[in-house]
């Protein structure tokens, strides 16, 4: 079933616990990156989109390897995965609580939320 | 005292070099040409080494040995973790194809031209004297510089999939150097009188020792990693010691530390493991730190006085490399791409003409270290002058190289690639065999 968020909270930016936010997460390290979406759906993030992306730097350097010319097309090495979810605030402070306690400042993804003034499609 | 501050200055340098704000030279299309070949970083050290201000003296330079030990172990496995099976699946069959017909010319136009040359240089030595210098000069041949940002004058696919030739079967080449290098450069050996024996027998007793020590090292290495789990220092001690351990014991045993570090990069990359996937990326990651330091401290090894001989030695492997390599390159590329893939769509095609096509005349930094695994493995002044010519080659390949390099910065952004006709580009199926990981 679709909703709009048409409540007057969620039209007043999303300030609501209950507000709607677009949680974008960039996540660089690949093996962290399974025990991050296991830890995600613990917390109740059940639902994400997870997108293949690259670096400015990786692309640069792609380019420009001196010895290992195959780096860029090993699976680890080409990039990194953006996982974004529109989500309440209360969920996405859950999850920016877990990755502030959960994971060593090395290990943790950047994360930002936005706020969400319309949104269509969502299943709940 | 001063040894360590020329060390400490060394680490320094190289460090500065790969830093945030001096890589942003390195959007200069002419910067990324002067640089990549590692030549400047060369240029400090002979600066600094004991021909030039003295940093380090001549006397001094026996103790450089573990650092170059563990510089050669680092850059083979950088070229060893590249060997994983499922990648070089992937690749398309015309990238092995041009491998291959660079390493067949390589060997022939650069072997006969480098023992034809050293026989003039040596006159009075035994021709058997030779084959050390014959087989660096002929092993520094293969292969190119992989750096294709300085000669892309357009960002369309046809390019991207030159580009991708163009590092792609340069990098097979570099596994084929190593391969060829440390196999026969170690399969002959100096009697006590200076004279020159060969040991075919003790050749394959060593590629199997070899061979062995490899899996070793990866399973030890799995293991070591397990243990030190996610602390970074405690990985970083394992990733030093494993680089260590397996380059130390080839040199050792008199073997080829890169070919043994290579073979172990090799078993590791088809293992599986995350720890092994983090120790892969610290290593890669690392490329151009080790790289530059490593450059540096092959300037301070090496002789600058080669003499007319050597000049002419340099001038001759660059005229040969002007004159062979990118027509080869040109012909073969061609050749295979267009006839690889399979289907029944028309083939994607490579650009008409490019810039590109010239990259394989630069030498590849991996020519300095093969010449530096020889002045390890030799230790004699006719070694360190083969360092020298080595460098010398690399810098007169690289001159021309800087001035496309202008021209193709001044052509950026008018798509002067000529492109084939857009119809069979424009083929869905076509587009996806050969940029198979490059566009990820």
């Amino acid at each position: 079933m679709s909703e709009t968020a048409g409540s007057s909270a969620e039209q007043a930016g999303g300030l609501s616990p209950n507000g709607r936010v677009l949680l974008v997460m960039i996540a660089s390290d690949h093996a962290m990156f399974d025990d991050l979406i296991t830890a995600l759906l613990d917390i109740g993030l059940t639902g994400a989109t997870v997108i293949e992306s690259r670096g400015m730097g990786s692309i640069l350097r792609e380019e420009m390897p001196i010895f290992a010319g195959l780096a860029a097309l090993i699976p680890e090495h080409t990039g990194s995965r953006v996982l974004i979810s529109v989500t309440t605030r209360e969920q996405a402070q859950r999850v920016f609580r877990f990755l502030e306690t959960e994971l060593k400042v090395a290990n943790r993804p950047i994360a930002v939320t936005v706020p969400v003034e319309l949104a269509v499609g969502l299943l709940r | 005292m001063k040894f360590f501050l020329a060390i400490l200055l060394i680490v320094t340098i190289a460090l500065l070099s790969v830093s945030a704000r001096f890589f942003r030279f390195r959007r200069s299309r002419i910067v990324v040409a002067l640089v990549s070949g590692g030549w400047l970083h060369v240029l400090v050290g002979v600066l600094i080494g004991p021909e030039v201000i003295g940093a380090v003296e001549e006397g001094a330079l026996a103790k450089l040995t573990p650092l170059l030990v563990i510089g050669l172990g680092w850059i083979g496995m950088t070229i060893g973790l590249q060997a994983r099976r499922e990648v070089l699946r992937e690749l398309p069959r015309s990238l092995f194809a041009c491998a291959a017909v660079d390493v067949a010319s390589s060997v022939v136009v650069f072997g006969l031209l480098s023992w034809l040359i050293l026989g003039m240089w040596m006159p009075d030595a035994p021709v058997a004297a030779r084959w050390p210098g014959a087989v660096l000069l002929t092993t520094a041949s293969i292969g190119w510089l992989l750096e294709t940002r300085s000669l892309r004058a357009s960002s369309t696919p046809a390019a991207a999939r030159l580009a991708l030739c163009v590092r792609g079967s340069g990098a097979l080449c570099a596994m084929a150097a190593v391969l060829g290098f440390g196999l026969l450069a170690h399969a002959s050996s100096r009697g006590p009188d200076g004279a020159l024996s060969f040991h075919w027998g003790d050749a394959v007793v060593m590629a199997s020792v070899t061979a062995l020590l490899a899996v070793m090292a990866g399973l030890i290495g799995r293991f070591a990693l397990r243990l030190a789990g996610g602390d970074r220092s405690e990985l970083l001690l394992v990733f030093l010691g494993l680089v260590a351990l397996v380059a130390g014991s080839a040199t050792s045993l008199g073997y080829s530390p890169m070919l043994a570090s290579a073979l172990a990069g090799a078993v590791m990359a088809n293992l599986a493991g995350p720890a092994l996937r983090r120790f892969e990326r610290f290593i890669l990651q690392a490329e151009y730190v080790v790289a530059s330091l490593f450059s540096i401290l092959a300037g301070m090894l090496l002789d600058v006085h080669i003499g007319l001989a050597g000049v002419g030695l340099a001038a001759a492997l660059a005229g040969a490399r002007l004159l062979v390599k990118a027509p080869v390159f040109a012909f073969s590329a061609r050749r295979q791409w267009e006839r690889g893939i399979p289907g029944p769509a028309p083939a994607p095609t490579l650009p008409e003409s490019s810039p590109l096509f010239l990259a394989p005349i630069r030498q590849a930094p991996l020519a300095i270290a093969l010449g530096v695994a020889l002045v390890l493995s030799e230790a004699s002044p006719m070694a360190r002058k083969l360092l020298g010519v080595v460098v010398l080659t690399g810098v007169l390949t690289s001159a021309p190289m800087v001035i496309a390099a202008m021209r193709t910065g001044a052509r950026t952004g008018r798509a002067d690639d000529r492109e084939p006709e857009p119809a069979q580009d424009a083929s869905p199926g076509a587009e996806s065999a050969p940029e198979g990981g490059a566009d990820r």
